[in-house]
């Protein structure tokens, strides 16, 4: 029903050389049947970004954002409404539009060295792409793990494994799902700054889905708040900060307590109204939310 | 794990040793040594295995002979006995030497690294040791020395050396045959359980129609089908190949077949993002990661393929370790039985070390446990 279209606003560093390509999701809706029951997830969701923007996706834990990932990179197919890049409808996956999950998902018969090369390896470009496997490697810093057998790497160092694996193919549009949500909290504050800066070097169009509002508010340009499920564009935040971020300024403080009472109301409402979602309660937000802030 | 209960206080800085220096590196490598490899050699069971071979050579060439044995058998036992007693000999002193070895553990450079490989042989194979030499003992003694078990059924163990080396030709023979056999049974079998456990596992349709012949027809022993087997085909070789082939198929194909559909979706998500399509992700996404349930069905396959060879050989094929066996009982030579069963269990055995040494390398990833 809410269908919010975003302005299309340019990144603010015209110098940077714009690798990334144009988003845009148009009236998206798509549902699931899950023990006889239709579960609409997300309904009506129109969403643009820029290229070379920085996205975020917040919203409570349930409520379609992964979904919608999938969506974009292809893997699944929307019941409604249209996805397009660089104006272009998206009918399947595609190496140009990457995607990093939750958990790593290396394919732990091939050594660090050899999930980075998948993508080239498919392609048939394997030959070719060496100097690009190692670029890859240095850049996440895994140069040195990189005979390493995925059940030997810690959790940070399988998700740059997985960084690596999706940056090789150059993508123009890099798709994180909560990319960072299973590492320790040191780890995390090294990621994020690790992926602002390739985001920095590279430029493409970066789609984040987190459940942190800080980690939005670090990274993104903008940050789209979403409704519990099913869900909807509950607003659009403009972030005007200069990076890096200082998590302790006023401005960051007000854009997090303003997210925060967005999400807030929702889950309230939620709560009240009917009470058949497994949705996300609302300390675990705010408790994730303030041990990010305290230092 | 002492030194570092020893009051930190009286630790200096400069006494850890660091990897910058040589001599730090050989202190390093050597402490590892002692935490990787704590298995310590106990020096009574190796003395005692060591001696028990010994005293078995000893039985062996000066405690006559039982009067009861059969002139056969004791003409068996009378050539072979020099034999076993240098062979007897040989192995306690084999033994010796590796423990001597196995004292060089804690040097460094490859004498070290030979030591290491000596001492946890010692250490792992001397109660082993032991315990084959007292089997020898006993086994010697209650059957050439008292004749308490006897012939025909119950031989010496030099009886089965004697008939190994007087049979060695036709042995040689026969297990060429054999392990011929197997290798086109076996080969054929696992490319067609592949090809088969994988398309059922992939494709809808012909999982459909072939995983309900596979449910029937799998479990059916090989050996039921023998009357029709070698009326059907031309020769009987092309029939035990088939036997062995089918034996093998059935638990490779349902365990390809399961190792497939057991494979996260989640590795596909990510191979066709990253631009993995068709027979990508077939052969180089859902192949290795069917691997250890492949593995598994091969295990059970050699097994199988094992019981089908010595049977099948036995039926029209005329040659091999199956029908050597059959052969040597109906001339009553149950030592030569024994020895055939020898080489059996010896090419078994090799054949499944074989197998698991094939699996450990290829599922090495699986095992590595160092982490960082």
């Amino acid at each position: 029903m809410v269908s919010t279209t975003v302005p299309q606003n340019a990144p603010t560093t015209p110098e940077v050389q714009t690798a990334g390509a144009a988003i845009d999701i148009v009236g998206a809706t798509q549902a699931f049947r899950s023990g006889g029951k239709d579960l609409l997830v997300l309904d009506d969701v129109s969403i643009s970004a820029a290229p070379g923007e920085f996205i975020a996706l917040v919203g409570p834990s349930g409520s379609g954002k992964s979904t919608l990932l999938r969506l974009l990179a292809g893997l699944d197919a929307p019941l409604f409404g249209k996805i397009y890049v660089d104006g272009k409808a998206v009918t399947g996956p595609d190496p140009r539009r990457a995607l990093v999950f939750q958990d790593p998902t290396l394919l732990p018969w091939r050594t660090v060295r050899q999930n980075v090369a998948v993508g080239p390896q498919a392609r048939g470009i394997l030959n070719q792409s060496g100097d690009r496997i190692d670029d890859a490697l240095s850049l996440v810093h895994l140069t040195e793990f990189a005979d390493a057998w995925p059940s030997q790497l810690s959790g940070g160092m399988a998700q740059r494994t997985a960084l690596a694996r999706a940056l090789v193919n150059e993508p123009s549009v890099l798709l994180l799902d909560e990319p960072l949500g299973k590492l320790d909290a040191l780890t995390r504050r090294v990621l994020q700054g690790e992926l602002l800066s390739l985001w920095e070097q590279r430029r493409y169009t970066a789609v984040l889905v987190t459940h942190d509002v800080s980690e939005a508010l670090l990274l993104a340009d903008r940050i789209v708040v979403f409704s519990p499920r099913p869900a909807r564009v509950r607003d659009v935040i403009e972030v005007g900060l200069d990076r890096p971020r200082d998590q302790s300024s006023a401005e960051f403080i007000r854009l997090r307590e303003e997210i925060l009472s967005l999400l807030d109301a929702d889950l309230a409402a939620a709560a009240s109204g009917h009470d058949d979602d497994s949705v996300t309660p609302l300390d675990t937000l705010t408790a994730l939310d303030t041990e990010e802030t305290s230092p | 794990m002492t030194t570092t209960l020893e009051a930190p206080a009286l630790a200096r800085r400069g006494d850890t040793p660091t990897d910058g220096t040589v001599e730090g590196r050989a202190r390093i490598h050597a402490a590892l040594q002692k935490v990787i490899h704590p298995a310590r050699i106990n020096p009574a069971v190796a003395a005692a295995g060591i001696l028990s071979w010994v005293v078995f050579a000893l039985v062996c060439a000066f405690v006559p002979d039982s009067p009861l044995l059969p002139e056969r058998d004791a003409g068996f036992v009378e050539a072979a006995n020099p034999f076993t007693i240098v062979a007897a000999l040989a192995v306690a002193a084999a033994w010796g030497v590796l423990w001597v070895v196995a004292g060089s553990a804690s040097r460094p450079g490859v004498a070290g690294r030979i030591g290491a490989w000596a001492h946890a042989r010692v250490a792992h194979g001397s109660a082993w040791l032991l315990g084959s030499g007292l089997w020898l003992l006993f086994w010697v003694l209650t059957t050439a020395k008292s004749a308490i078990f006897a012939p025909p059924y119950l031989v010496a163990p030099q009886e089965i050396l004697d008939r190994l080396w007087d049979s060695r030709a036709l042995l040689a023979e026969s297990l060429g045959n054999s392990l011929s056999l197997l290798a086109v049974g076996f080969g054929v079998g696992l490319v067609a359980g592949l090809v088969t456990g994988v398309t059922i596992g992939w494709f809808q349709t012909a999982n459909y129609w072939v995983h309900p012949i596979l449910v029937f027809i799998g479990p059916v022993p090989a050996l039921a089908w023998v009357p029709i087997v070698f009326v059907l085909f031309p020769t009987s070789y092309s029939g035990a190949v088939f036997m062995i082939a089918l034996s093998v198929w059935f638990p490779i194909t349902v365990l390809t077949r399961a190792g497939i559909l057991s494979v996260p979706r989640s590795y596909f998500d990510v191979a066709q993002t990253l631009g993995a399509k068709g027979w990508f992700l077939v052969l180089r996404v859902s192949l290795p990661a069917a691997l250890p349930s492949i593995f598994t069905g091969a295990f059970m396959a050699l097994g199988s393929s094992f019981v089908t060879l010595t049977v099948a050989e036995n039926f029209g094929v005329n040659s091999g370790l199956g029908w050597y066996l059959n052969w040597k009982k109906s001339w009553g030579d149950f030592p030569g039985v024994y020895s055939g069963i020898v080489v059996l269990v010896v090419v078994c055995g090799i054949l499944l070390t074989l197998l698991f040494t094939l699996r450990n390398y290829v599922l090495r990833w699986e095992k590595e446990l160092t982490r960082w």
